[in-house]
């Protein structure tokens, strides 16, 4: 009795150790994985801030701290590529874009939930059957159809599409249908407009959801390249990603690798304040979509 | 009484007709955006270029070619070559992404601390938000092909001598997987974290009871029950693989150099559109992708559903 009383703690704590052993194990294995995923970032960060590399080549060997820090590269960036202008045309495209797509992917949400019309079963299958279409399918029809109403080289290529966010009106619908119907009876009594309870009703009540579509929308249009690739084709309308990309294409600089890193830097800055202000709601939105935009 | 009840019938049958009328308006109305959006700028061009397809055109003026540009597409060594080329990136990049990514989620789901949890899923998260060109640009000096770029020094203390990642046609494939798993694998690994947390504890804790050690509970629990979430992976990565264009743009322009080996199904699209203003032979070959994309769509929902 004595005995296996004395066993037993015993037994439970090197059972504790094993378990605490493993989670060690485990933790160190996931570290070595996360330094793989930092040091190509802390490198490019570090070389950009080096003033040792603004002429010739990379460092050898390489180096993972700025030998002569300075900011030179990046004033060369500034001045070589318009960059102010490339961010500013990015956040327009990219916020328009975000506002056109909320409000269309509420307003058909809602419809799509509450009112009981004729055929919105088959709107819905409709819509999401289009999303089996990849863009890059019908980029080329795409193309000559904004060329035939003349817009190409403006915005509107990419706001006029934005309209059709499927995706965003599905789980518009999802989210509405846990809210009570019987909020919009009463504003119906009240005499609100079917419009007016989608956006003043609803939609704050969808906040979780718009903040999550809102960052997901944003991130890929800021990252959006092929399309913004074809339509621009004046240097002044360029997103920072044609841009960047059209200069560090066409051997800009190429023998100065640390304004290029500069340039690269502060192509990403933008991206990852918002990703360390946001990273909780972008995570849980893709664990909760589980669909690649 | 009988009076003032058929009275009432019709005036409420009327109101009732009229709501449903204002009802069928209000929610078209509502629609109204996304549908003609979906129509014009999804469904139209869906079936312009089925039409371009079938002509000769430069996307301006056309005349009927029958099946001319599939057989075209169909026999062009240069369509080949690219299709041979995504499909080795696809199946490399999907294997690789699919075990690596479910080895990182089984591992950060085993970590008892929440903080802990959410630490590592932020840091692998971290390069999916950025843009693929960065990445490119990034990588470009990372795989430089001397023993100036970052990896090969480090190969280098290991005595290997410098690869030429991106320049030498036999491995700029497989660097370019590397460069899209190293970008995807914090998105891969949360959408497999949903997976693994879908599975009831209970049947862990029945294993544990009769003795199952981890290694046994993973081989034995988990992977059966991950089936589901395998086959979507599968199908997602697929297809995302096979519309490979930003980062082999990037990397070997639109020649997708080196010696033609980063040229891709979407690159040949590109290339025959907007450089040589082949219009319908780029359609065909967009079609033929299609055909393709769709296939594995129907391929997975099959499946899907027979696992159910």
């Amino acid at each position: 009795m004595t005995k296996s009383a004395a066993a037993r703690p015993k037994g439970t704590s090197s059972l504790r150790g094993e378990k605490r052993t493993n989670q060690i194990v485990i933790c160190v294995i996931l570290a070595l994985g996360t330094l793989t995923m930092i040091i190509p970032f802390w490198w490019m960060i570090s070389t950009s801030f080096d003033g040792a590399v603004t002429v010739d080549s990379i460092p050898f060997p390489p180096r993972f701290y700025p030998l002569i820090p300075s900011i030179d590269n990046y004033r060369l960036a500034f001045s070589n590529v318009p960059m102010i202008k490339y961010i500013g045309n990015s956040l327009l495209v990219a916020v328009v874009n975000l506002v056109i797509a909320i409000f269309s992917a509420i307003c058909a949400g809602y419809a799509l939930s509450k009112i009981p019309f004729k055929g919105r079963g088959a709107i819905l299958m409709l819509a999401l059957s289009t999303m089996m279409i990849p863009g890059e399918v019908t980029m080329v029809s795409r193309f000559f159809l904004f060329q035939k109403l003349h817009l190409v080289n403006t915005y509107w290529a990419f706001w006029l599409p934005s309209f059709a966010y499927i995706f965003g009106t599905f789980f518009a619908k999802q989210y509405m249908d846990s809210i009570p119907t019987s909020l919009r009876e009463s504003a119906l009594m009240d005499g609100a407009g079917e419009l007016r309870i989608a956006i003043q009703i609803f939609m704050p009540l969808c906040g979780a959801l718009v903040a999550t579509l809102a960052v997901l929308l944003f991130l890929g249009s800021w990252n959006d390249f092929m399309w913004p690739l074809l339509i621009l084709t004046s240097p002044k309308k360029y997103t920072l990603q044609v841009g960047v990309a059209l200069f560090a294409t066409n051997g800009g600089l190429s023998n100065q690798p640390g304004v290029r890193m500069a340039c690269t830097c502060i192509s990403i800055i933008p991206i990852l304040l918002v990703y360390l202000f946001l990273q909780r709601y972008i995570v849980e939105s893709i664990a909760l979509s589980g669909v690649k935009q | 009484m009988s009076n003032s009840v058929s009275g009432a019938a019709p005036a409420a049958k009327k109101k009732k007709g009229a709501n449903m009328f204002h009802q069928n308006l209000a929610g078209y109305a509502l629609c109204a955006p996304m549908i003609l959006s979906i129509l014009i700028f999804v469904m139209y061009p869906m079936i312009q270029v089925v039409i371009y397809s079938f002509q000769n055109t430069n996307g301006i003026s056309a005349t009927w070619a029958g099946f001319k540009n599939f057989k075209w597409v169909l026999t062009d060594s240069m369509f080949w070559n690219a299709a041979g080329n995504t499909l080795y990136m696809a199946f490399f990049g999907v294997i690789i992404d699919l075990v690596v990514c479910f080895i990182v989620a089984s591992l950060i789901n085993s970590v008892t601390s929440k903080i802990g949890k959410n630490i590592f899923k932020s840091v692998y998260f971290l390069p999916n938000v950025v843009s693929s060109v960065a990445v490119a640009m990034l990588f470009n000096f990372i795989f430089f092909p001397t023993e100036n770029g970052i990896l090969n020094y480090a190969l280098g203390l290991l005595g290997i001598k410098p690869i030429g990642w991106l320049v030498s046609p036999n491995i700029a494939r497989l660097s370019i997987v590397i460069m899209g798993l190293w970008r995807s694998v914090g998105y891969d690994t949360i959408l497999f974290l949903a997976g693994l947390q879908s599975i009831p504890g209970e049947i862990y804790e029945a294993a544990s009871i009769d003795g199952a050690n981890g290694i046994q509970k993973w081989w034995y629990i988990t992977i059966p029950n991950m089936k589901p979430t395998f086959t979507f992976m599968t199908m997602m990565l697929c297809i995302s693989t096979l519309r490979r264009f930003d980062d082999v743009w990037m990397i070997g322009g639109s020649a997708g150099n080196p010696a033609g080996k980063l040229d891709t199904f979407v690159m040949y699209i590109y290339r025959n559109s907007w450089l040589s203003r082949e219009v319908g032979v780029a359609s065909a070959a967009a079609v033929v992708l299609f055909i393709i994309t769709f296939t594995i769509t129907m391929l997975n929902n099959y499946v899907f559903n027979r696992n159910d």
